[in-house]
């Protein structure tokens, strides 16, 4: 009865709150948590119930594995808006509740943060936990991998667990209890055994400590091991991915019956291999071939903003995601610009004072396990940094061997560093912008502005 | 022009944070100033350079709360050439929990006490319920204004002692002038504050350079440095929500 009440009341709260344009995604969640503390333990869930975490990749994933799920027939309730706390869980399971508390749906895929995993699994009940990496992330929040895995260690007993059998911090989550579906990806053709990274988070053995000699190593610590001191190794992947070809943009999936399935991975980018890996190895075990999510994602048409390209006639404009405090989410798509060639010009509007309008002041220590060396070559023509911790940014490009006089400051998140790209220099190369993952609508006007910028230079 | 060499410790277990920074800043300013520094990397596997007198000074980043014992243990087994090396004026320069490994004992969260080098009369202890993370502004010396920032599950039990590196001024969003932070002892220089202190500090790193250096130090600005510094102390010292946290 509280739970047709609670609902009774919240649901015109969120109808109100989105007709006067609010996204109220949190607000309704917060609520309920004040007048129904345990409302998540009392929602009828649909069969199939995802929890999607990691570290990076897995508000994609979670997009990506409602999708192939929708392309089945089936209902799916995805919070793909990123609110992957309880207040957001809530908030998002109400919008798509009967008043009983029935889910309206057949699948819930559920992105949830590593901190809060293990609390909301024990209330809504997980058929499946896929976790895409651990590694380290924002300080302030998540401190280093081994403080993550400890918020892991205590996941539910009957849940199959989908993990990444090349993560040697992640693969182990669980305990012999668990059903476990591991995936892998084999070497890429362009990897060895050394890391092109700054920062990997497994240079001992997790299990012995003793020095580690790595087969091969895709990105950062994510790659293939065998301890020779203790005996720790990696797990064979039930389900393996080989045959990786960036110019088309295509990897060949291998089940162990022996199936090969050629699937599509659109960044071009190697972790996208990985996340895709992960979302058909959960969906072969949900019972749907290989084919079909072949064929599903093959009608994906976004990347979810991660990597967007435009053209003004001659000039390409290409945004990347770079998640603030995250040295991995930014060194994945540093490492994407280094492999664009010509003439650039690069803009960063990456800081650590930007989330919600806070007066937010974290530490710029990420900047230094961040690849900033990939952004630096002689085809850069300028470097325009943007926002608060611009010269933090301009003194970590100067170490990373930049020009001081290729760089640009410009402190306000504005469209000014459209007006400091110069044009008639980069034509026919490529701008490039970094920006941060909650700054999508400033993300979407300096597009625009650069796009209206540089075909007025070329006009002229 | 002079030359020297560096020795970051246990890089395999000191590499969080973005403490490298610290090095790289070192090779930058030594390059700037017309000397080098060279980094060498020591395992915790193999013997130090400071037990055979190699190196100017060493360097030890921050760690895990579980890896902080490997450190221990490692410099335990050269405890008499480091008192030695430190004695004779040896730089040190640790950062993050790191600092603790010079103290007496951590206690672990399970109660137990683990012996650490046991060179200054101070005790950890470590939890792993809500982690401490926030901005700090100290003075060096009651002269150089320092920030830095703190993310750490343990705490030094000790309120008040004597060697200690910083006096710290702001906070938490508090202002605590007088709450003591890090070790100070001859040259070595030890703190909680994690990650890039040297880069974020270009007075206090002055002050560690001139002694590395003597008489072939400059006083160098790599670009953008001094405004990197001002604008963080300003920002903290100003800020409603100095904690970081959003």
């Amino acid at each position: 009865m509280k739970m047709f009440f609670t609902l009774l009341l919240i649901k015109p709260i969120i109808f109100i709150m989105k007709l006067l344009g609010f996204s109220a995604t949190n607000l309704p969640g917060n609520i309920c948590l004040k007048i129904f503390p345990d409302i998540l333990s009392h929602f009828k869930m649909p069969g199939i119930v995802v929890f999607v975490t990691g570290t990076n990749g897995k508000t994609l994933s979670a997009i990506n594995i409602s999708h192939v799920l929708r392309e089945q027939g089936m209902r799916v309730v995805n919070n793909n808006e990123g609110s992957n706390m309880d207040s957001g869980l809530i908030s998002k399971l109400i919008k798509h509740s009967s008043l009983t508390g029935k889910i309206k749906a057949e699948a819930a895929v559920l992105e949830v943060d590593e901190d809060a995993v293990v609390k909301l699994a024990k209330k809504l009940r997980p058929g499946y936990l896929v976790v895409t990496n651990i590694y380290r992330d924002s300080i302030s929040r998540n401190a280093h991998p081994e403080f993550v895995l400890r918020k892991l260690r205590d996941v539910p007993e009957g849940i199959t667990l989908v993990l990444n059998g090349d993560d040697a911090l992640s693969f182990n989550l669980g305990n012999e209890d668990h059903k476990k579906i591991y995936y892998s990806v084999e070497k890429a053709p362009d990897r060895d055994n050394k890391c092109e990274n700054l920062i990997c988070d497994v240079r001992i053995c997790p299990s012995c400590h003793m020095p580690i000699e790595y087969e091969y190593i895709q990105f950062h610590h994510i790659g293939r091991f065998k301890c020779s001191h203790c005996g720790f190794e990696m797990p064979e992947g039930n389900v393996k991915s080989s045959d990786i070809d960036y110019d088309n943009k295509t990897f060949v999936l291998n089940e162990s019956n022996g199936t090969k399935t050629v699937f599509p991975f659109m960044t071009g980018n190697l972790y996208e291999v990985y996340n895709n890996t992960a979302i058909a190895a959960l969906c072969i075990d949900l019972g749907i071939s290989a084919k079909k999510v072949s064929d599903a994602m093959n009608t994906l048409t976004s990347t979810g903003g991660r990597y967007e390209e435009v053209r003004a006639n001659d000039t390409a404009i290409i945004s990347m995601v770079g998640k603030s405090q995250n040295p991995i989410s930014c060194s994945q798509s540093f490492a994407k610009a280094k492999h664009i060639e010509g003439k650039k010009v690069i803009i960063i509007a990456i800081n650590d004072r930007v989330y919600g309008g806070y007066d937010h002041n974290e530490d710029t220590s990420w900047f230094y396990d961040t690849d900033f060396e990939f952004l630096v070559s002689d085809d850069v023509l300028q470097y325009i940094i943007v926002g608060p911790r611009m010269y933090d940014t301009a003194l970590r490009l100067i170490l990373a061997g930049a020009d001081k006089d290729k760089i640009l400051l410009t402190e306000k998140y504005d469209m000014s560093a459209a007006k400091m790209v110069d044009y008639d220099a980069v034509k026919g190369g490529s701008i490039l912008y970094f920006f941060e993952v909650y700054f999508r609508e400033w993300s979407v006007k300096m597009k625009e502005a650069l796009l209206k910028e540089a075909k007025s230079h070329e006009a002229n | 022009m002079k030359q020297i060499k560096i020795e970051y410790l246990c890089p395999e277990l000191c590499h969080f944070y973005g403490d490298a920074g610290n090095l790289l800043y070192i090779e930058e300013k030594a390059r700037l100033m017309g000397n080098s520094a060279e980094v060498i990397k020591t395992s915790q596997f193999d013997v130090p350079l400071f037990a055979k007198g190699e190196c100017d000074m060493v360097y030890i980043g921050a760690t895990t709360e579980e890896y902080v014992f490997d450190v221990a243990k490692y410099l335990i087994k050269y405890k008499a050439e480091l008192t030695e090396y430190i004695e004779n004026g040896g730089y040190v320069l640790a950062t993050g929990n790191t600092l603790e490994c010079f103290y007496e004992s951590i206690e672990k969260e399970d109660g137990s006490i683990f012996e650490c080098l046991g060179m200054f009369p101070l005790h950890a202890v470590q939890f792993y319920g809500k982690r401490h993370s926030y901005n700090v502004i100290a003075r060096y010396d009651d002269r150089i204004t320092v920030a830095g920032y703190k993310n750490l599950c343990s705490y030094t039990k000790e309120d008040k002692y004597d060697n200690y590196l910083f006096s710290v001024i702001r906070q938490a969003g508090k202002n605590v002038s007088g709450v003591y932070e890090g070790i100070h002892y001859k040259n070595l220089f030890a703190t909680y504050l994690l990650g890039p202190v040297l880069l974020q500090n270009p007075d206090f790193s002055d002050e560690i350079l001139k002694g590395l250096f003597k008489e072939d130090f400059v006083k160098v600005r790599i670009p953008f440095e001094t405004e990197a510094h001002e604008k963080r102390v300003d920002d903290v010292m100003n800020s409603k929500n100095p904690d970081g946290n959003g």
